[in-house]
Protein backbone atom coordinates (compact mmCIF):
# COMPACT_ATOMS: atom_id res chain seq x y z
CA UNK A 1 0.00 0.00 0.00
CA UNK A 2 1.37 3.42 -0.94
CA UNK A 3 2.28 5.65 2.00
CA UNK A 4 0.70 9.09 2.35
CA UNK A 5 3.50 10.33 4.60
CA UNK A 6 5.26 13.12 2.63
CA UNK A 7 8.67 12.03 3.93
CA UNK A 8 8.03 8.46 2.81
CA UNK A 9 7.16 9.74 -0.66
CA UNK A 10 10.47 11.62 -0.78
CA UNK A 11 12.30 8.48 0.39
CA UNK A 12 10.59 6.50 -2.38
CA UNK A 13 11.81 9.03 -4.94
CA UNK A 14 15.36 8.86 -3.58
CA UNK A 15 15.33 5.05 -3.58
CA UNK A 16 14.06 5.16 -7.16
CA UNK A 17 17.26 7.02 -8.08
CA UNK A 18 16.30 10.68 -7.67
CA UNK A 19 19.22 11.61 -5.36
CA UNK A 20 18.40 15.34 -5.65
CA UNK A 21 15.18 14.76 -3.72
CA UNK A 22 17.32 14.18 -0.64
CA UNK A 23 17.81 17.97 -0.48
CA UNK A 24 14.20 18.25 0.72
CA UNK A 25 14.88 15.98 3.70
CA UNK A 26 18.19 17.69 4.45
CA UNK A 27 16.60 21.15 4.35
CA UNK A 28 13.80 20.04 6.63
CA UNK A 29 16.00 18.46 9.30
CA UNK A 30 19.36 20.22 9.01
CA UNK A 31 18.77 22.80 11.75
CA UNK A 32 17.61 20.24 14.31
CA UNK A 33 20.40 17.87 13.32
CA UNK A 34 22.99 20.64 13.55
CA UNK A 35 21.63 21.90 16.90
CA UNK A 36 21.76 18.39 18.33
CA UNK A 37 25.35 17.95 17.10
CA UNK A 38 26.24 21.38 18.54
CA UNK A 39 24.91 20.46 21.97
CA UNK A 40 27.12 17.39 21.99
CA UNK A 41 30.26 18.81 20.38
CA UNK A 42 30.08 22.48 21.44
CA UNK A 43 32.01 23.42 18.30
CA UNK A 44 30.41 24.73 15.10
CA UNK A 45 32.99 23.27 12.71
CA UNK A 46 32.85 19.79 14.18
CA UNK A 47 29.07 19.94 14.56
CA UNK A 48 28.66 20.87 10.91
CA UNK A 49 30.98 18.07 9.83
CA UNK A 50 29.24 15.53 12.08
CA UNK A 51 25.76 16.58 10.92
CA UNK A 52 26.82 16.32 7.26
CA UNK A 53 28.39 12.93 7.90
CA UNK A 54 25.17 11.78 9.60
CA UNK A 55 23.06 12.87 6.60
CA UNK A 56 25.41 11.00 4.27
CA UNK A 57 25.18 7.85 6.43
CA UNK A 58 21.40 8.17 6.54
CA UNK A 59 21.30 8.49 2.74
CA UNK A 60 23.31 5.30 2.30
CA UNK A 61 21.07 3.41 4.73
CA UNK A 62 17.71 4.79 3.59
CA UNK A 63 16.71 1.34 2.35
CA UNK A 64 16.98 0.03 5.92
CA UNK A 65 14.66 2.70 7.36
CA UNK A 66 11.60 1.08 8.92
CA UNK A 67 8.53 3.07 7.85
CA UNK A 68 6.71 2.24 11.09
CA UNK A 69 9.14 4.52 12.92
CA UNK A 70 9.42 8.30 12.60
CA UNK A 71 12.06 9.38 10.10
CA UNK A 72 13.22 12.17 12.45
CA UNK A 73 13.81 9.70 15.32
CA UNK A 74 15.81 7.43 13.01
CA UNK A 75 17.80 10.33 11.57
CA UNK A 76 18.55 11.95 14.93
CA UNK A 77 19.77 8.63 16.30
CA UNK A 78 22.32 8.60 13.48
CA UNK A 79 23.20 12.25 14.22
CA UNK A 80 23.55 11.46 17.93
CA UNK A 81 25.80 8.44 17.32
CA UNK A 82 27.91 10.30 14.76
CA UNK A 83 28.37 13.30 17.06
CA UNK A 84 29.32 11.01 19.96
CA UNK A 85 31.93 9.32 17.71
CA UNK A 86 33.32 12.74 16.80
CA UNK A 87 33.41 13.67 20.46
CA UNK A 88 35.44 10.55 21.23
CA UNK A 89 37.81 11.20 18.33
CA UNK A 90 38.36 14.84 19.17
CA UNK A 91 38.25 14.69 22.95
CA UNK A 92 41.24 16.97 23.19
CA UNK A 93 39.45 19.79 21.41
CA UNK A 94 38.91 22.55 23.89
CA UNK A 95 36.39 25.30 23.54
CA UNK A 96 35.71 27.95 26.09
CA UNK A 97 32.25 28.69 27.40
CA UNK A 98 32.61 32.29 26.24
CA UNK A 99 33.04 31.11 22.63
CA UNK A 100 29.95 28.95 22.88
CA UNK A 101 27.66 31.61 24.19
CA UNK A 102 28.69 34.21 21.64
CA UNK A 103 27.57 32.05 18.73
CA UNK A 104 24.08 33.10 17.81
CA UNK A 105 22.20 32.15 14.71
CA UNK A 106 21.20 35.12 12.52
CA UNK A 107 17.55 34.65 13.43
CA UNK A 108 18.39 34.82 17.11
CA UNK A 109 18.35 38.62 17.02
CA UNK A 110 15.57 39.91 19.21
CA UNK A 111 14.91 42.02 22.21
CA UNK A 112 17.64 42.57 24.74
CA UNK A 113 15.73 40.48 27.26
CA UNK A 114 15.49 37.59 24.85
CA UNK A 115 19.18 37.84 24.04
CA UNK A 116 20.04 37.85 27.73
CA UNK A 117 17.87 34.81 28.36
CA UNK A 118 19.56 32.95 25.53
CA UNK A 119 22.98 33.97 26.81
CA UNK A 120 22.24 32.79 30.34
CA UNK A 121 20.61 29.64 29.09
CA UNK A 122 23.64 28.89 26.91
CA UNK A 123 25.94 29.52 29.89
CA UNK A 124 23.91 27.21 32.11
CA UNK A 125 23.69 24.53 29.40
CA UNK A 126 27.46 24.70 28.92
CA UNK A 127 27.88 23.78 32.59
CA UNK A 128 26.02 20.50 32.07
CA UNK A 129 27.60 17.38 30.67
CA UNK A 130 26.96 16.41 27.05
CA UNK A 131 24.46 13.66 27.95
CA UNK A 132 22.32 16.07 29.97
CA UNK A 133 22.55 18.79 27.30
CA UNK A 134 21.49 16.34 24.61
CA UNK A 135 18.60 14.99 26.65
CA UNK A 136 17.31 18.50 27.37
CA UNK A 137 17.69 19.55 23.74
CA UNK A 138 15.72 16.56 22.50
CA UNK A 139 13.07 17.01 25.20
CA UNK A 140 12.50 20.73 24.72
CA UNK A 141 13.60 21.60 21.21
CA UNK A 142 11.80 18.95 19.27
CA UNK A 143 9.50 17.81 22.06
CA UNK A 144 10.29 14.16 21.50
CA UNK A 145 8.57 11.70 23.81
CA UNK A 146 10.62 9.88 26.43
CA UNK A 147 10.42 6.70 24.32
CA UNK A 148 11.73 8.55 21.27
CA UNK A 149 14.55 10.15 23.27
CA UNK A 150 15.43 6.73 24.65
CA UNK A 151 15.45 5.38 21.09
CA UNK A 152 17.70 8.16 19.81
CA UNK A 153 20.18 8.02 22.68
CA UNK A 154 20.15 4.24 23.09
CA UNK A 155 18.94 4.45 26.70
CA UNK A 156 16.09 2.71 28.46
CA UNK A 157 12.99 4.92 28.66
CA UNK A 158 13.24 5.01 32.46
CA UNK A 159 16.91 5.97 32.33
CA UNK A 160 16.11 8.72 29.81
CA UNK A 161 13.38 10.02 32.12
CA UNK A 162 15.72 10.07 35.12
CA UNK A 163 18.41 11.81 33.04
CA UNK A 164 16.02 14.50 31.82
CA UNK A 165 14.67 15.15 35.31
CA UNK A 166 18.17 15.32 36.75
CA UNK A 167 19.29 17.63 33.92
CA UNK A 168 16.32 19.95 34.52
CA UNK A 169 17.17 20.19 38.21
CA UNK A 170 20.83 20.84 37.45
CA UNK A 171 19.99 23.46 34.87
CA UNK A 172 17.72 25.26 37.32
CA UNK A 173 20.59 25.24 39.84
CA UNK A 174 23.06 26.57 37.27
CA UNK A 175 20.68 29.29 36.12
CA UNK A 176 20.09 30.34 39.71
CA UNK A 177 23.83 30.49 40.33
CA UNK A 178 24.53 32.49 37.15
CA UNK A 179 21.71 34.94 37.79
CA UNK A 180 22.77 35.42 41.41
CA UNK A 181 26.35 36.11 40.29
CA UNK A 182 25.06 38.49 37.63
CA UNK A 183 22.97 40.34 40.20
CA UNK A 184 26.01 40.69 42.46
CA UNK A 185 28.06 42.31 39.69
CA UNK A 186 25.41 44.95 38.87
CA UNK B 1 15.72 27.39 54.54
CA UNK B 2 15.28 23.60 54.53
CA UNK B 3 16.53 21.51 51.62
CA UNK B 4 13.93 19.78 49.48
CA UNK B 5 14.16 16.03 49.12
CA UNK B 6 14.79 14.43 45.67
CA UNK B 7 11.28 12.95 45.86
CA UNK B 8 9.81 16.44 46.40
CA UNK B 9 11.75 17.80 43.43
CA UNK B 10 10.56 14.87 41.30
CA UNK B 11 6.99 15.73 42.27
CA UNK B 12 7.55 19.36 41.30
CA UNK B 13 8.72 18.35 37.82
CA UNK B 14 5.65 16.15 37.38
CA UNK B 15 3.52 19.07 38.60
CA UNK B 16 5.08 21.36 35.96
CA UNK B 17 4.61 18.72 33.25
CA UNK B 18 1.00 18.17 34.34
CA UNK B 19 1.56 14.46 34.85
CA UNK B 20 0.30 14.27 38.45
CA UNK B 21 -3.06 12.72 39.22
CA UNK B 22 -5.74 15.07 40.60
CA UNK B 23 -5.30 13.89 44.26
CA UNK B 24 -1.48 14.14 43.97
CA UNK B 25 -1.79 17.60 42.50
CA UNK B 26 -4.13 18.77 45.26
CA UNK B 27 -1.87 17.33 47.97
CA UNK B 28 1.15 19.09 46.49
CA UNK B 29 -0.71 22.39 46.17
CA UNK B 30 -1.67 22.22 49.87
CA UNK B 31 1.96 21.45 50.74
CA UNK B 32 3.13 24.41 48.64
CA UNK B 33 1.03 26.83 50.68
CA UNK B 34 2.90 25.78 53.85
CA UNK B 35 6.39 25.07 52.55
CA UNK B 36 8.25 28.21 51.44
CA UNK B 37 11.36 26.27 50.32
CA UNK B 38 9.31 23.98 48.13
CA UNK B 39 7.42 26.92 46.64
CA UNK B 40 10.68 28.74 45.91
CA UNK B 41 12.07 25.65 44.20
CA UNK B 42 8.90 25.31 42.14
CA UNK B 43 9.33 28.89 40.93
CA UNK B 44 12.97 28.20 39.99
CA UNK B 45 12.02 25.07 38.08
CA UNK B 46 9.12 26.80 36.33
CA UNK B 47 11.45 29.62 35.25
CA UNK B 48 14.04 27.16 33.95
CA UNK B 49 11.30 25.24 32.15
CA UNK B 50 10.02 28.41 30.47
CA UNK B 51 13.55 29.29 29.35
CA UNK B 52 14.19 25.78 28.07
CA UNK B 53 11.10 25.98 25.87
CA UNK B 54 13.00 28.71 24.02
CA UNK B 55 16.21 26.80 23.28
CA UNK B 56 17.43 28.53 20.13
CA UNK B 57 17.65 26.46 16.99
CA UNK B 58 21.17 26.63 15.56
CA UNK B 59 21.50 27.12 11.81
CA UNK B 60 24.31 25.42 9.92
CA UNK B 61 26.19 27.13 7.08
CA UNK B 62 24.20 28.27 4.06
CA UNK B 63 25.77 25.71 1.74
CA UNK B 64 25.12 22.82 4.16
CA UNK B 65 22.64 21.04 1.88
CA UNK B 66 24.83 21.49 -1.21
CA UNK B 67 27.80 20.09 0.68
CA UNK B 68 25.82 17.03 1.77
CA UNK B 69 24.55 16.42 -1.77
CA UNK B 70 28.04 16.82 -3.24
CA UNK B 71 29.40 14.20 -0.80
CA UNK B 72 26.67 11.60 -1.30
CA UNK B 73 28.74 9.62 -3.77
CA UNK B 74 31.82 9.67 -1.60
CA UNK B 75 32.87 6.64 0.37
CA UNK B 76 30.49 6.65 3.34
CA UNK B 77 32.15 7.00 6.71
CA UNK B 78 30.13 4.08 8.09
CA UNK B 79 32.03 1.69 5.85
CA UNK B 80 35.27 2.67 7.53
CA UNK B 81 34.12 0.79 10.63
CA UNK B 82 33.58 -2.39 8.62
CA UNK B 83 37.32 -2.38 7.92
CA UNK B 84 37.87 -2.61 11.67
CA UNK B 85 35.37 -5.48 11.77
CA UNK B 86 37.31 -7.29 9.04
CA UNK B 87 40.54 -6.84 10.97
CA UNK B 88 38.79 -8.35 13.99
CA UNK B 89 37.51 -11.26 11.91
CA UNK B 90 41.02 -11.94 10.56
CA UNK B 91 42.41 -11.75 14.11
CA UNK B 92 39.73 -14.16 15.30
CA UNK B 93 40.47 -16.57 12.44
CA UNK B 94 44.20 -16.42 13.26
CA UNK B 95 43.53 -17.13 16.94
CA UNK B 96 41.27 -20.08 16.13
CA UNK B 97 43.88 -21.55 13.76
CA UNK B 98 46.57 -21.15 16.44
CA UNK B 99 44.31 -22.75 19.07
CA UNK B 100 43.50 -25.61 16.67
CA UNK B 101 47.15 -26.31 15.86
CA UNK B 102 48.15 -26.16 19.54
CA UNK B 103 45.28 -28.49 20.53
CA UNK B 104 46.38 -31.02 17.90
CA UNK B 105 49.97 -30.83 19.20
CA UNK B 106 48.75 -31.29 22.82
CA UNK B 107 46.61 -34.29 21.92
CA UNK B 108 49.54 -35.78 19.97
CA UNK B 109 51.53 -35.69 23.22
CA UNK B 110 54.17 -33.20 22.01
CA UNK B 111 54.18 -31.39 25.37
CA UNK B 112 53.87 -34.51 27.57
CA UNK B 113 57.59 -34.70 28.20
CA UNK B 114 58.04 -31.02 28.99
CA UNK B 115 58.44 -30.60 32.73
CA UNK B 116 60.22 -28.08 34.84
CA UNK B 117 60.41 -27.41 38.54
CA UNK B 118 61.45 -24.46 40.65
CA UNK B 119 63.19 -25.14 43.94
CA UNK B 120 62.28 -22.15 46.08
CA UNK B 121 65.01 -23.02 48.60
CA UNK B 122 67.60 -22.37 45.89
CA UNK B 123 65.90 -19.30 44.44
CA UNK B 124 65.45 -17.37 47.70
CA UNK B 125 68.43 -16.40 49.92
CA UNK B 126 68.60 -18.25 53.24
CA UNK B 127 68.45 -15.06 55.30
CA UNK B 128 64.85 -14.45 54.09
CA UNK B 129 63.61 -18.01 54.60
CA UNK B 130 63.40 -19.61 58.02
CA UNK B 131 62.18 -23.04 56.99
CA UNK B 132 62.33 -25.38 54.05
CA UNK B 133 60.09 -24.42 51.09
CA UNK B 134 58.43 -26.90 48.67
CA UNK B 135 59.56 -27.43 45.09
CA UNK B 136 57.01 -26.21 42.52
CA UNK B 137 56.52 -28.46 39.49
CA UNK B 138 55.34 -27.14 36.12
CA UNK B 139 53.89 -29.43 33.49
CA UNK B 140 54.30 -28.17 29.90
CA UNK B 141 50.97 -29.74 28.93
CA UNK B 142 49.10 -27.95 31.75
CA UNK B 143 50.67 -24.62 30.85
CA UNK B 144 49.73 -25.01 27.19
CA UNK B 145 46.17 -25.92 28.22
CA UNK B 146 45.96 -22.74 30.31
CA UNK B 147 47.23 -20.69 27.35
CA UNK B 148 44.63 -22.34 25.08
CA UNK B 149 41.90 -21.52 27.63
CA UNK B 150 43.02 -17.88 27.80
CA UNK B 151 43.07 -17.72 24.00
CA UNK B 152 39.54 -19.11 23.88
CA UNK B 153 38.39 -16.33 26.23
CA UNK B 154 40.16 -13.72 24.08
CA UNK B 155 38.69 -15.27 20.92
CA UNK B 156 35.21 -15.00 22.46
CA UNK B 157 35.79 -11.30 23.23
CA UNK B 158 37.04 -10.66 19.68
CA UNK B 159 34.04 -12.57 18.29
CA UNK B 160 31.72 -10.40 20.37
CA UNK B 161 33.36 -7.10 19.35
CA UNK B 162 34.09 -7.86 15.69
CA UNK B 163 31.13 -10.00 14.67
CA UNK B 164 28.24 -10.23 17.15
CA UNK B 165 28.02 -6.59 18.24
CA UNK B 166 28.09 -5.12 14.68
CA UNK B 167 25.62 -7.82 13.58
CA UNK B 168 23.10 -7.00 16.32
CA UNK B 169 23.60 -3.25 15.81
CA UNK B 170 22.76 -3.69 12.10
CA UNK B 171 19.71 -5.77 13.03
CA UNK B 172 18.55 -3.12 15.50
CA UNK B 173 19.03 -0.43 12.83
CA UNK B 174 16.98 -2.51 10.39
CA UNK B 175 14.22 -2.91 12.94
CA UNK B 176 13.75 0.85 13.13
Amino acid sequence: MASSNPEHLIIDRILAGEAGAYAELVNKHKSYAFTLAMKILQNRGEAEEAAQDAFIKAYHHLNTFNRDAKFSTWLYRIVFNTAISYKRKHRQTFQSIEHTVLEYSPDAEGSLERMDKRKYLALAMAKLNEADRTALTLFYLNEFSLEEIADITGLEANTAKVRIHRARLRLADELKLILNQEALTL
Amino acid sequence: MKKNSPADEEQLLHYIDGTLSAPERQALEILLTHDAALKARLEELQAADAWLHNIPLENPSRNFTQQVLSKLDQYPASRQTSFTSWKGIFLLAGMLVAIGITSVLVSAGVFDGVHTSINLNQELPEKFVQRSLPTVDFSGKTMINVIIALNLVLAWLVLDKAVLKPLFQRRMANLH
